[in-house]
């Protein structure tokens, strides 16, 4: 039965029917496939994750718990209490307000006080509605069965950079859900649309009420989306203005609400001294010390609070006062030291681009290609699009560039997301062509075989291809050859510039792998510089225990480096590749309470270590530093004081500490173990500062 | 005119505009003086729900009455937007202080 006899109802294979029934009701297979995905990935999702408050510092677990207790007792919101009943405080004024709101709204509904189990499960709730929905949203946009597919497992696999990051997956979530309904609202334009736009916006501002722009992605891309469809200044502006309404309604309006109803009810003005959001200078300013530098900024929070304390002595962290003393003092660097400020900035340009080499390669290599080659029709699409998800770009690697490029969700969020939403729509750019060129073949094919003139699309495909006399390998080299062309849109290389467009497909991606390449021992050293340890000139308290490593260490002691010898009197240790891998692993020994130094003579020769104090019982460190190569060891020691309650077995633990590729060196020559008196001041004691202690990072 | 003649009632097209954007009116401020910081009329979010849904109310009867292709159909859906934007913020206030009752509100 040739495909001739289909059209004039002849019976097709079984096989082709399921193709068939699969092309016609391809949407709603598509949400299937959806669901059931996402019930895997919800198995997946509450097996896996622990510790989903990890990504929140000590600092803002404390508040969210001191909030939660409040609004168990009744309480008003952002307000923790004191000893007394009168005694109120206010919580978050140097955070974003919404997470400090919702978190323990949930726990008092939900009757729990556990932040980690909330917090996974809102993560779960948040993120996997978007396993049901990309397929079908993807599909929509890109018309690529295979980017449909291939969405929801891309997915899950890069929800574990974010599920264990407190509630700083936000920025991401928020990417990931507006973003492809921008792509969507712009596809099927009309100007009525733009109300949908309405409701997007004020999802955006819930999502920057809990980690700061969150939505100003989205919004940048709504406000381009105004600006290319609708004509005329006269009707953008309002559409403009009612989007910027609706953006600030929760973020700003509602948050300040909240917080001035607040006050209202404790009696006390906890309100205005505070900016309205995330401190913003404290970060900037903070952000000039990523890399080592000799004018002593860097990323800690009590660094800024003494530079805004020498600019202005009233100004306490977070108010008001004192942001505008760190402005000023961001822009006096900024005068005096241009070209350091200048070099900060593109080093770390340079690691943010590094990050999206290192997570998403293909990214970087095929978004220039699917941009300037192909059919100025299907480049200019692109095009648009990717303006559209720019703004998402912009604001991601901006935070990275202005504060701290780390990747950590905590600042990455956003450019990972974007960087994972582009990854999705290119797979959708390379696989939509290939998908039409393979239906186009198989039509012509079936004509230029005398069968039947059959529209072939997704509906039919199935009926021709198998169908049960088709000579299928017929078509092969109608296929195979036009695929590698067809994916970037044409097999025709022509137009104006070509030849210039050709060159930016090569060097834009040189530029940002060269970029990677040269910023790497950058990141190292910022990583390490921001993480290291104190070194002291002399020895404090009473000698309890001495080990002289220069000749070996202790045969009880575990040594698990690469290769330990003996060079001119010290001991020099290459470390295994394990990025936190144990080295030396002494033996227990059992100290009464008491306050500790563990003093260590030696240095990094390369890379960087950990050393400290582990408890024998529970594995895990009392107290620990880092060092790294980068520091001026000159006859001084590697310290970690300990202080212990009651009677504990411990042991004394050297780690790696590895940012990249490279093992560490380590040279040693002693090992001290010092008790020290009851007014032994080691260290500069300013930990905390501000009238909350703590802060913001 | 023929003497005696009815004359329509027709209102002066100023005041007609003015009409028009009572309900926007209304919806901006509700959301300013929720939470603007430097608004001179202060709203609890509860007063400032009524006044939402009361702007809402009247800018959803002027879209149903004024044809979609006038410009004062735009400024109606326009007021109804704002309503609805600063009903929801004034109930994301609300909803923070409903464990502490009215105590709080």
């Amino acid at each position: 039965m040739g495909l001739g006899d289909i059209s004039a109802g002849g019976q097709p294979t079984a096989l082709g029917h399921i193709v068939a029934f699969t092309t016609v009701h391809l949407r709603s297979i598509l949400i299937a496939y959806g669901i059931v995905f996402a019930s895997f990935g919800l198995v997946r999702l509450e097996h896996d994750i622990h510790g989903a408050e990890a990504g929140l510092s000590p600092y803002r677990l404390t508040q969210l718990a001191s909030s939660i207790d409040l609004v168990d007792r009744h309480g008003p919101p952002l307000t923790g209490a004191g000893q007394s009943p009168a005694s109120f405080y206010p919580i978050a004024v140097d955070d974003d307000r919404g997470g400090f709101v919702y978190v323990p709204l949930a726990a008092h509904f939900l009757k729990t006080r556990d932040i980690g189990e909330l917090l996974k499960w809102t993560f779960i709730l948040f993120f996997v509605p978007l396993l049901v929905a990309y397929p079908l949203v993807l599909y929509e946009i890109t018309r690529s069965v295979v980017a449909a597919i291939a969405a929801p497992p891309i997915l899950l696999g890069h929800f574990a950079f974010l599920e264990t990051s407190g509630f700083f997956w936000m920025p991401a979530w928020a990417n990931l859900v507006l973003l492809p309904i921008l792509l969507l609202v712009n596809k099927h334009w009309r100007q009525s649309r733009f109300w949908l736009l309405i409701p997007l916006a004020l999802i955006a501002s819930f999502a920057s009420s809990v980690r700061a722009n969150a939505g100003l992605g989205f919004m940048i891309g709504a406000l381009v989306l105004i600006i290319l469809r609708v004509k005329g200044w006269g009707m953008r502006l309002p559409m403009i203005a009612l989007l910027l309404l609706a953006y600030l309604s929760i973020s700003s309006f509602a948050m300040r609400a909240i917080q001035l109803q607040r006050d209202e009810v404790v009696g006390h003005d906890f309100t205005s001294p505070y900016p309205n959001g995330h401190p913003l200078w404290h970060n900037v300013y903070l952000g000039l010390g990523y890399l080592k530098n000799p004018y002593g900024i860097r990323i800690k929070d009590p660094i800024a609070a003494a530079a805004a304390r020498r600019e202005d002595p009233a100004a306490a962290f977070p108010t008001k006062r004192y942001e505008s003393a760190l402005r000023r003092v961001y822009f006096k660097t900024l005068e005096h030291h241009p070209t350091f400020v200048a070099r900060e900035y593109l080093i770390k340009a340079g690691v943010v681009f590094g990050s999206a080499v290192k997570w998403f390669p293909f990214v970087i290599v095929l978004t220039p290609i699917f941009l300037l080659l192909g059919r100025p029709r299907e480049r200019r699409r692109r095009g648009v699009e990717l303006m559209l998800l720019a703004g998402a770009g912009l604001v991601g690697a901006s935070t990275g560039v202005l504060v701290n490029p780390e990747r950590v969700a905590e600042n990455q969020s956003a450019w990972y997301s974007f960087l994972l939403l582009l990854w999705l729509m290119v797979l959708g750019w390379f696989a939509r062509p290939i998908e039409e060129v393979t239906f186009t073949a198989l039509h012509r094919a079936a004509k230029r075989t005398a069968r039947v003139a059959l529209v072939v699309g997704w509906r039919n495909v199935g009926r021709v291809f198998f169908a049960r006399d088709t000579t299928w390998w017929r078509l092969r080299p109608n296929v195979g050859g036009r695929l590698a062309w067809s994916s970037i849109g044409s097999s025709r290389f022509r137009g104006r510039n070509r030849f210039f467009r050709l060159a930016l497909v090569v060097l834009i991606p040189s530029a940002i792998f060269l970029a990677e390449a040269s910023t790497n021992s950058s990141y190292a050293a910022a990583s390490y510089w921001n993480a290291e340890g104190p070194l002291l000139a002399q020895g404090y308290g009473r000698v309890i225990a001495d080990w002289n490593v220069e000749s070996h260490l202790p045969s009880d002691w575990v040594v698990s480096a690469n290769s330990v010898k003996r060079k001119q009197h010290q001991l020099i240790l290459e470390t295994n590749s394990d990025r936190y891998g144990y080295e030396i692993n002494s033996a227990p020994r059992t100290l009464r309470p008491g306050r500790y130094l563990l003093e260590v003579s030696g240095r990094v020769l390369k890379g960087s270590l950990r050393v400290g104090v582990v408890d024998d019982r529970t594995g895990t460190f009392i107290a620990s530093n880092i060092y790294w190569s980068g520091q001026r060891f000159r006859g001084r020691h590697m310290a970690v004081p300990f202080e212990l309650a009651k009677d504990a077995p411990v042991r004394i633990l050297f780690t790696n500490f590895k940012v990249n590729d490279e093992n560490g060196l380590w040279s040693l020559s002693t090992i001290q173990l010092r008790q020290l008196d009851g007014g032994c001041r080691l260290f500069d004691p300013a930990a905390s500062f501000g009238p909350l202690g703590g802060g913001p990072t | 005119m023929r003497t005696g003649a009815a004359r329509p009632v027709r209102i002066d097209s100023f005041a007609l505009a003015i009409f028009r954007l009572i309900p926007l009116m209304l919806g901006l401020t509700a959301l300013l003086a929720l939470g603007w910081d430097r608004s001179p009329l202060r709203m609890h979010a509860t007063t400032a729900a009524v006044w939402a849904v009361v702007a809402g109310a009247l800018a959803l009867v002027e879209v149903r009455r004024v044809p979609r292709e006038s410009a004062w159909w735009f400024l109606a859906a326009s007021a109804l937007a704002v309503s609805a934007i600063a009903l929801i913020a004034s109930l994301v206030a609300l909803m923070a202080f409903i464990p502490c009752g009215a105590q709080c509100v």
